[in-house]
């Protein structure tokens, strides 16, 4: 069992969720106009919603943080090519299979990719460079 | 000297695509996927080329995780199983939470999609992780 640090754990969630919420502040009109339900959802406050979102961070980062834990020292590019990687093997994957499968648009996908691709690159820098 | 076994990833592409097939088959899950998915081929028989898209989508899976699990040394199916679990736990379940509360995906769906992701990764651990390479293998770098 690898070492790991819960601070850079808990924040690099924080930093995920933040820049998260910026993707989809600045992106949430474009979003809006392929997913009705996600139009409906802005309109409503329900703060539940961000706590599920926040652990779901937490999760991510754990995850991520013991990974890379487990790889021995990678340095900062090294912890962000990492996640990186994740995207495009475990994230990107799951994108793809559903605008194949399930007739997502490719806006919608894009969107949740790019936010997935940044999330993951910044949770990895930050669990990989502060251990 | 960390390797990639080829051949286990060729084999758990091949074990992981058609228990997915089966999966979503009239035999599996096809009938909740036909009532709930709002694509095209749902519970109908692909076309060739889909099939082989979804193939290719496999294979390119089960290379990642074979070069994750190398990078990780790891040491067994159990450490495997474990791993697996992790990154469907990170990567799955978190997409799939998210898609039922924001985008109103029907829980009979997420839990389809979500299961067939929990199956193909625990499969593709437990073949990665049993069969490891061989000293000849294709040897992998630091990223």
């Amino acid at each position: 069992m690898p070492e790991i640090n819960y601070l850079a754990v808990l924040v690099a969630a924080a930093a995920a969720f933040v820049a998260s919420a910026v993707w989809y502040i600045a992106l949430g009109k474009e979003l809006a106009k392929v997913t009705a339900a996600f139009a409906e959802a802005q309109q409503q406050r329900q703060p539940w919603k961000l706590l599920v979102v926040l652990a779901e961070h937490l999760v991510i980062a754990a995850v991520l943080a013991y990974l890379i834990g487990r790889m021995g020292p990678v340095g900062l590019p090294g912890a962000a090519a990492i996640g990186a990687l994740l995207w495009l093997g475990l994230a990107a994957t799951q994108w793809v299979g559903a605008m194949v499968w399930e007739k997502t648009p490719w806006q919608l996908a894009a969107i949740h990719a790019g936010d997935w691709l940044v999330k993951l690159i910044l949770i990895a820098a930050i669990v990989g460079a502060w251990r | 000297m960390r390797r990639i076994n080829l051949w286990a990833v060729i084999a758990a592409t091949l074990v992981t695509f058609l228990v997915s097939s089966l999966y979503y088959s009239p035999l599996g899950f096809g009938h909740v996927w036909q009532e709930y998915s709002a694509g095209p081929v749902a519970g109908s028989k692909p076309s060739v080329g889909l099939a082989l898209g979804e193939f290719a989508r496999t294979l390119f899976l089960a290379y990642m995780l074979a070069y994750f699990f190398v990078r990780l040394g790891v040491t067994g199916w159990q450490d495997a199983l474990r791993l697996g679990l992790y990154l469907w736990a990170a990567f799955s379940a978190t997409q799939w939470v998210g898609g039922i509360m924001w985008e109103h995906s029907p829980l009979p769906l997420a839990a389809l999609h979500a299961g067939d992701w929990l199956v193909k990764i625990l499969l593709m651990a437990l073949i990665l992780g049993t069969w490891r390479a061989k000293p000849n293998a294709r040897e992998v770098g630091h990223a």
